[in-house]
């Protein structure tokens, strides 16, 4: 598995060029002022929005290189890779878990471009009350970032044209996992979050950031390892049944 | 362009459904931008500032039509060797440009319209639906300036071989400085003069007068009539790159 990552990070980072992936940090960095900036508009504090909205955006930006590079699968469909990949003796859900990781810690240097932003901004670093429990949320979130991306390749590999169904995923996932923190919001707005399986591996990053919990952290980090573990057998599953699916018919969807 | 269009029309077409599942991104991404207002103010978010936004992100697409869009035609032209067909054929690159150009909007462009326009009706009534339709036609005959940057940026694409950092410069440069999802006026005195500089505050403000204010300030003219300039060197650049693409013979870009 870490050999599968470190080359997949590899061929990540060989496929960009150097001036496009910087580039494109800059440009992140400028989209997080845009839409800081457009939230407080709404009329709250810029530097309060920034502390609410802060890891919510990183969590996106991570989560959304993540499902970008799952939709670009659907050319290695196109153009016969996948079927060199079946055909080696990788293992499908193996291989396709780092990949999505290696695109998903492709996203982090954007996240020291966002505490740049931030801190030019502010004059202070973005909020971490406790660092113990956001080191463990983050690690929780990125295995179950990869985990819905590796089983969202498959999905993505039987449409031509996977764009729409990548932005579906790319934003409800993060929203119903409280990407807008519900500590945030009205009690009895924030109160659904905690019937989402997904909150509890997408909110705690901020929760834990911010120091302000929906439910008992110890709770909700346990419940983020259940669900996490609970979608690496989801990806498995796709893996393995598109696998079978790909025996039977010979193809993937997308050809 | 006649054939320009059968061409765009054919390629646009296919996408149809796609495109107007996409149209549903514009309400959809002013309502998350509206529920996290609504969690920052604690529950005090100005409904009129969601409206501004809908009719923002449908502005930014056009943008996105005007600019990006085009460039990414041309880079297509370019990398499967139509470029170089289209040179030496009656219909010229540039009227075929206009062709996608104008059939993106009439497809993608009216999708993205018809949602909003659905949106807007049902919160301030039928007119403002109406007006929004109307907002995105003046848009669109008022989009020459937007043009004429893309078309002056193209002089850097068989240089740089990627349209994709000047799309991501463009699209955020539009949405930054065009005061698209928050007025220009909440920008610092020198982001202000940086977009007064760009066209795309004062084509984006004609336009959301009408979907919003059910009028078209004159007053708006005089600046929109000024970017036209964007358009003369724009259409100077493209005659320039044409000339260098001819002398040289690298239509391609790899």
């Amino acid at each position: 598995m870490f050999g599968d990552l470190l080359r997949e990070a590899w061929l990540a980072a060989r496929l960009q060029p150097p001036t496009s992936y910087v580039l494109g940090l800059f440009v992140n960095s400028l989209w997080l002022t845009v839409v800081l900036l457009a939230i407080a508009w709404y009329g709250g504090d810029l530097r309060e929005v920034a502390r609410v909205v802060f890891w919510g955006s990183v969590v996106f930006t991570i989560f959304s290189e993540g499902t970008w590079s799952a939709a670009a699968f659907s050319n290695y469909v196109r153009s016969g890779v996948m079927d060199y990949v079946v055909a080696s003796p990788a293992r499908l859900h193996l291989y396709l878990t780092a990949a999505s990781l290696a695109s998903s810690l492709l996203a982090l240097p954007a996240l020291g471009i966002q505490v740049a932003v931030y801190y030019l901004l502010f004059g202070e670093s973005p909020p971490m009350a406790q660092p113990a429990y956001f080191a463990a949320s983050l690690l929780i979130f990125l295995a179950s970032s990869s985990f819905i991306t590796a089983a969202a390749t498959m999905f993505f590999a039987r449409f031509r044209n996977p764009s729409l169904a990548a932005n579906v995923v790319q934003w409800a996932i993060p929203l119903s996992g409280g990407v807008i923190p519900p500590t945030a919001m009205p009690p009895e707005a924030a109160r659904w979050f905690a019937y989402s399986p997904l909150h509890y591996v997408v909110a705690p990053v901020t929760y834990s950031a911010t120091g302000r919990w929906l439910l008992d952290p110890v709770f909700t980090m346990a419940a983020g390892l259940l669900v996490a573990a609970g979608l690496g057998l989801l990806s498995l599953y796709a893996a393995e049944s598109a696998y079978k699916r790909f025996r039977r018919l010979g193809n993937w969807g997308a050809e | 362009m006649r054939a320009g269009l059968y061409l765009a029309a054919r390629f646009f077409l296919r996408y149809q459904a796609l495109s107007l599942g996409f149209s549903l991104l514009a309400p959809f991404l002013s309502a998350v931008l509206y529920a996290a207002g609504w969690a920052a103010t604690g529950g005090r978010a100005d409904f009129e500032k969601f409206l501004y936004q809908a009719v923002g992100m449908v502005l930014l697409v056009l943008a996105q039509m005007a600019t990006s869009s085009i460039l990414w035609t041309l880079y297509e032209f370019m990398r499967g060797g139509q470029l170089e067909y289209l040179m030496a054929s009656p219909a010229r690159p540039l009227g075929v440009l206009a062709a996608f150009f104008l059939v993106e909007l009439a497809s993608s462009g009216l999708s993205f319209a018809l949602s909003t326009a659905v949106l807007v009706a049902v919160a301030k009534g039928p007119a403002y639906g109406v007006g929004v339709l109307l907002a995105v036609a003046a848009a669109a005959a008022t989009s020459l300036p937007l043009v004429g940057l893309a078309l002056a940026l193209s002089y850097v694409l068989p240089r740089v071989r990627n349209p994709s950092p000047i799309s991501m410069l463009l699209n955020v440069g539009v949405v930054f400085f065009g005061g698209v999802l928050y007025p220009v006026s909440v920008l610092p005195e020198a982001l202000r003069l940086v977009s007064s500089l760009l066209p795309f505050a004062a084509w984006a403000e004609f336009a959301r007068s009408i979907a919003l204010g059910l009028e078209a300030p004159v007053r708006h003219l005089g600046p929109l009539l000024g970017y036209m300039a964007y358009a003369a060197v724009g259409v100077a650049i493209w005659g320039l790159l044409a000339r260098s693409l001819r002398i040289s013979g690298r239509y391609h870009v790899w």
